[in-house]
């Protein structure tokens, strides 16, 4: 085929003045930072997975609002983005970087070891363990906090509600679906299953899990699966994946049960949310870092007591004397008179 | 050699059909070898007005959303650490330094998974499978790197970069096989084990796989990979995922891949298959060892791809990384721009490692939110693609228009 040689060259000439143009363009971006400059970095979820990530971000949002810190966002599409978007953190000033959750913790310890000067937290991950402790569980960072919450306990007081539903609608089935067996999804189930089985004796709880965050068809595969078992509450534990399990209920007219925020509006039968304020860890260890009162090698526990944890918007079709016996166990937890317990047997 | 005629290609062609121009031969070809074919017809002016248009109207959709595409593709420029030609500041020298040395790990990668792209393309296949073959060469090199942690350096690397380049010839080779013996059409059969792959990568690195983390077992990523299996790094620190000698690996298969076709007599014969499959057949070339034969070398590269990413810089790997590696089919797009040929595909690979990597990085929060700047990400990307799907399309209708103008003079 034939093309005239003058394309060539004005395709030529302006690839040239465009790098040219883009080169020497605005290179004096930095800016001296007077306050403090908190950084934090999405894992594969992304900031618009609606849920773990996009709550941290709100977290961080509002730190900047209320505390007038800098703050820096970095979200993660791949594997490859986790190192570069910490290295980034740092060169742009950050003193403190968030990660948010457990994919990072492997990049962040190599950072934490490499920058003692900078700051590090980290989401729903205990200092305690490898790798940011040894074998005999002593803590190798000092500049390392970790941010864990005690899902176990709003898990527990979604899963009364579930039970008491289940009962009503005479089915006494109940089921889960996590998206991957590991103890941050678990820890949820835990707690749902214990105190489903407290309130109402019998009830059987169906757990599977989806193997994925983010695709929500895997997810309401599982869901449609436990409904065909019976199950007539679904409890979603799988973040942006879950939706399907929520959709699921929709379409099988039970209920889901959303997971992390308030997922009430994002399908028709939500009866309520398990919340985790992953969003109060950020804003927290945020405002410690902007105050001087960093405490590295340590974990700032978040539950029912201290907000950390709680419950989402609760549908107007559930009755007031559930909501009852469920404030009732949230006392009983508060008080510490009832165990949650953390792990699935 | 016996054959039946499953995969459209019969044991006696006749003689008459024997082509006479690249463009008719082509007609008789597959739909692979068809395409592939016109790709290159196109010379090197089509694949960069493509890419210049793709990038056009990418600045067009930034601006329909209220932010200024200059400063964006200047972003992403900078981003991508293509600044550090100019050094600008001697303050920037370092950042642009480091970017460059991320985007060049991507182009890395790119270059391996569109050579396994492009070395089925001339043999008339379309291999898919690029991101499954990547991801049993990551596995394999993981398994090699963490289960022989005695072993000296030298023998580590080469044994852990070996192995996943069979992994990835062995596993492009069963689609190559199925082609070859039973007809079934690789696009299908590489999609499916590219499924496969997901799900054992899931099972190895998930919950009680047998890669699964040995110090802390309650989350699901493999351990690191021992120190003497690290390829050096000469460009950055280690630790801080500096540019691993793989690049020059990767340079290296650009070589061989040029030579194999070009200076081989396995290339000749992959080439003729790519061609005319009956035609190739009559002049005695055994058209079922070619399939299975270019599949394998395609597989050897998207392996060998998985095997240096692992060694070179990942060191490990978590059952949620998987399913959002798209990696191996990019390499689709780079083989595509890059017409299928050596060169063409190391200079796409650079342009979509740049791309990759300046768009994730490089587009600073103040000028548009991290949460949009991922979408523009793939949004540019997806115009590149399209792009590049399209020309093969005005090629199309430039030739058809082309031979219909001819025949009308010879009628």
């Amino acid at each position: 085929m034939r093309i005239p040689r003058w394309t060539a060259v004005i395709a030529v000439v302006t690839i040239c003045v465009a790098a040219a143009a883009l080169g020497t363009a605005g290179s004096s971006n930095a800016k001296p930072t007077a306050s403090t400059t908190v950084a934090l970095v999405s894992d594969i979820g992304k900031f618009t997975d609606h849920g773990f990530n996009q709550n941290q971000l709100a977290g961080l949002t509002r730190a900047k609002a209320k505390l007038g810190i800098n703050t820096i966002s970095l979200q993660s599409n791949s594997a490859s983005d986790y190192s570069p978007n910490f290295n980034s953190a740092i060169r742009k000033g950050a003193k403190l970087v968030i990660a948010a959750g457990f994919l990072l913790a492997g990049t962040e310890a190599t950072y934490a070891k490499q920058f003692p000067n900078v700051h590090f937290a980290i989401t729903d991950y205990t200092v305690h363990t490898s790798p940011f402790s040894n074998k005999k569980g002593k803590v190798l960072y000092n500049n390392v906090e970790g941010l864990t919450y005690q899902a176990n306990e709003s898990g527990c007081l979604v899963g009364v509600l579930a039970a008491k539903m289940a009962h009503k609608m005479g089915g006494d089935t109940i089921g889960a679906v996590g998206g991957v067996k590991i103890p941050p999804v678990d820890i949820w189930i835990a707690g749902y299953k214990f105190c489903a089985q407290k309130a109402v004796p019998g009830t059987k709880v169906l757990i599977q899990y989806s193997q994925d965050f983010v695709a929500t068809d895997k997810c309401k595969t599982v869901a449609t699966n436990e409904i065909s078992q019976g199950a007539k509450v679904l409890f979603q534990v799988a973040g942006g994946c879950g939706l399907g399990t929520l959709q699921a209920a929709d379409d099988a007219g039970i209920w889901g049960i959303g997971v992390d925020v308030d997922q009430y509006k994002l399908a028709k039968r939500v009866l309520t949310s398990g919340v985790k304020r992953v969003d109060n860890g950020v804003f927290a260890v945020a405002q410690q870092e902007q105050q001087g009162q960093f405490k590295g090698g340590t974990d700032l526990n978040f539950d029912l007591k201290n907000g950390g944890m709680g419950i989402g918007k609760i549908s107007p079709s559930c009755p007031p004397a559930f909501i009852k016996l469920m404030n009732s166990y949230k006392a009983k937890i508060i008080a510490g008179t009832l165990k949650v317990p953390s792990a699935l047997k | 050699m016996r054959r039946g005629g499953k995969d459209g290609v019969s044991d006696r062609p006749d003689p008459d059909a024997v082509p006479e121009t690249p463009e008719e031969a082509s007609a008789t070809g597959t739909l692979a070898a068809r395409f592939a074919l016109r790709q290159r017809s196109g010379g090197l002016i089509v694949p960069v007005l493509t890419a210049l248009v793709a990038f056009l109207l990418g600045g067009l959709i930034v601006l329909a959303t209220g932010h200024n595409p200059l400063l964006a593709y200047r972003d992403i420029f900078n981003g991508a650490g293509l600044n550090w030609i100019f050094h600008p500041t001697t303050s920037m020298v370092s950042t642009a330094s480091y970017n460059l040395s991320q985007t060049l790990l991507q182009t890395t990668t790119l270059i391996l998974t569109g050579l396994a792209v492009a070395f089925a393309f001339r043999c008339g296949m379309f291999n898919i499978g690029g991101q499954g073959q990547y991801f049993v060469g990551l596995y394999v090199a993981n398994w090699v790197g963490v289960s022989l942690p005695h072993l000296a350096t030298f023998p580590h690397i080469v044994l852990g970069i070996g192995a996943a380049i069979l992994a990835g010839a062995v596993w492009a080779g069963i689609a190559g096989s199925l082609k070859a013996y039973v007809g079934a059409h690789e696009v299908i059969t590489t999609i499916m084990l590219n499924w496969i792959a997901i799900w054992i990568g899931t099972y190895f690195f998930g919950d009680g796989g047998p890669l699964q983390n040995s110090q802390n077992a309650t989350v699901p990523i493999s351990n690191d990979v021992a120190a003497s299996a690290k390829l050096p790094v000469f460009w950055g620190i280690q630790a801080l995922q500096g540019l691993d000698v793989g690049f020059f690996i990767a340079l290296a298969a650009l070589v061989v891949f040029w030579a194999l076709l070009n200076r081989t007599t396995l290339g000749y014969e992959v080439r003729a298959v790519g061609f005319n499959p009956e035609a190739a057949a009559y002049g005695g070339i055994s058209v079922k060892k070619n399939l299975i034969r270019a599949m394998a070398i395609s597989g050897a590269f998207a392996g060998l791809a998985g095997g240096l990413d692992m060694l070179g810089y990942l060191y490990h790997f978590a059952t949620s990384d998987i399913p959002v590696s798209n990696i191996g089919f990019l390499g689709i797009a780079v083989a595509l721009l890059g017409r299928n040929t050596a060169v063409g595909t190391g200079i796409a690979a650079l342009l979509f490692g740049a791309l990759l990597f300046g768009t994730t990085h490089g587009l600073s929060s103040n000028v548009i939110q991290p949460e949009l700047a991922g979408n523009l990400t793939y949004m540019i990307q997806g115009l590149v693609v399209l792009f590049v799907g399209a020309d093969v399309l005005i090629l199309y209708v430039w030739n058809t228009r082309r031979r219909l103008r001819v025949r009308g003079v010879t009628a």
